[in-house]
């Protein structure tokens, strides 16, 4: 499994909007090789950064063009520091 | 009268859970006695509908001294094990085994041998079902014998933990099972 990230620009995104994408994920998991971990949302500005793990990176994409966010860029994450842990992926 | 399996798994999650038949502490204490005549095969028992949480899951952590991180801690459960989420514990789910076949069984019944296996990863947010099927039934030794097969599906329909058991009731008009029962010579 891999973990990627990925930002968007969705202009004019309401919070209900928001919502009702993400609840459409049961269990935040669109399928069972993919995992939605996070979505840190500016709606203000429309900027979206979302977090995921999946096997492969068209999974992730998958889930992405079914909630119609587009992606400006997506990266494979291979290090995190997380309140003061470091997660080498 | 219980809720077939199938029908079970074409309900949406919040409706599965409404058609958990666990009985409760007093259900269980005035019980009446399932007897052999009573089954046939192809009966299904009784399903018990759980929802895991983490608490559950920190909470069946502490009551074993299981101290597993995939089990309570997200970040090492994501970031180290790189799973989908904490892990419902195998044991949980072993523990529930011989409780389901209890329950079924008694007042006077016994719940044999059971074997299982645990398959896929269950998560916070699944939502359970513990099920049981007659698969045959004889007699022996004037008592009556059930061999089921028995799973925890999840509520996608994905058996979590295929297995087999096999329950032994008393005959209406038999003697009561030994206790403890011993299986008798043939």
């Amino acid at each position: 499994m891999a973990r990627f990230i990925a930002v968007h620009n969705v202009p004019g995104i309401t919070e209900e909007e928001f919502r009702d994408k993400l609840d459409a994920v049961r269990k935040w998991r669109p399928d069972r090789r993919t995992t939605i971990l996070k979505v840190y949302g500016d709606l203000e500005n429309g900027r979206l950064i979302s977090e995921c793990e999946a096997a492969q990176q068209t999974h992730f994409e998958d889930w992405l063009s079914l909630v119609g966010w587009p992606a400006e860029s997506i990266n494979k994450v291979d290090i995190i520091c997380q309140v003061g842990s470091f997660w080498k992926l | 009268m219980t809720t077939r399996l199938d029908d079970l798994l074409n309900m949406e999650p919040e409706d599965i859970w409404q058609r958990n038949e666990r009985p409760d502490a007093d259900d269980l204490r005035d019980k009446a006695q399932l007897y052999y005549e009573d089954v046939n095969e192809g009966d299904e028992l009784p399903k018990y509908i759980y929802k895991p949480t983490p608490t559950h899951l920190f909470r069946w952590s502490a009551a074993i001294e299981n101290f597993h991180r995939i089990h309570y801690d997200l970040d090492f459960g994501l970031n180290h094990d790189r799973n989908p989420s904490i892990l419902v514990h195998g044991s949980w789910k072993q523990s529930v085994v011989p409780q389901y076949l209890k329950d079924w069984t008694l007042p006077n019944g016994w719940p044999w041998k059971a074997r299982f296996e645990h398959r896929a990863m269950l998560v916070p947010g699944d939502v359970l079902i513990m099920w049981g099927r007659v698969t045959s039934k004889y007699e022996k030794a004037q008592m009556g014998f059930i061999e089921l097969e028995i799973g925890m599906k999840t509520q996608d329909g994905i058996e979590s933990m295929p297995g087999t058991a096999t329950v032994v009731l008393p005959l209406r008009d038999g003697p009561p099972i030994p206790y403890p029962f011993v299986l008798p010579a043939d």
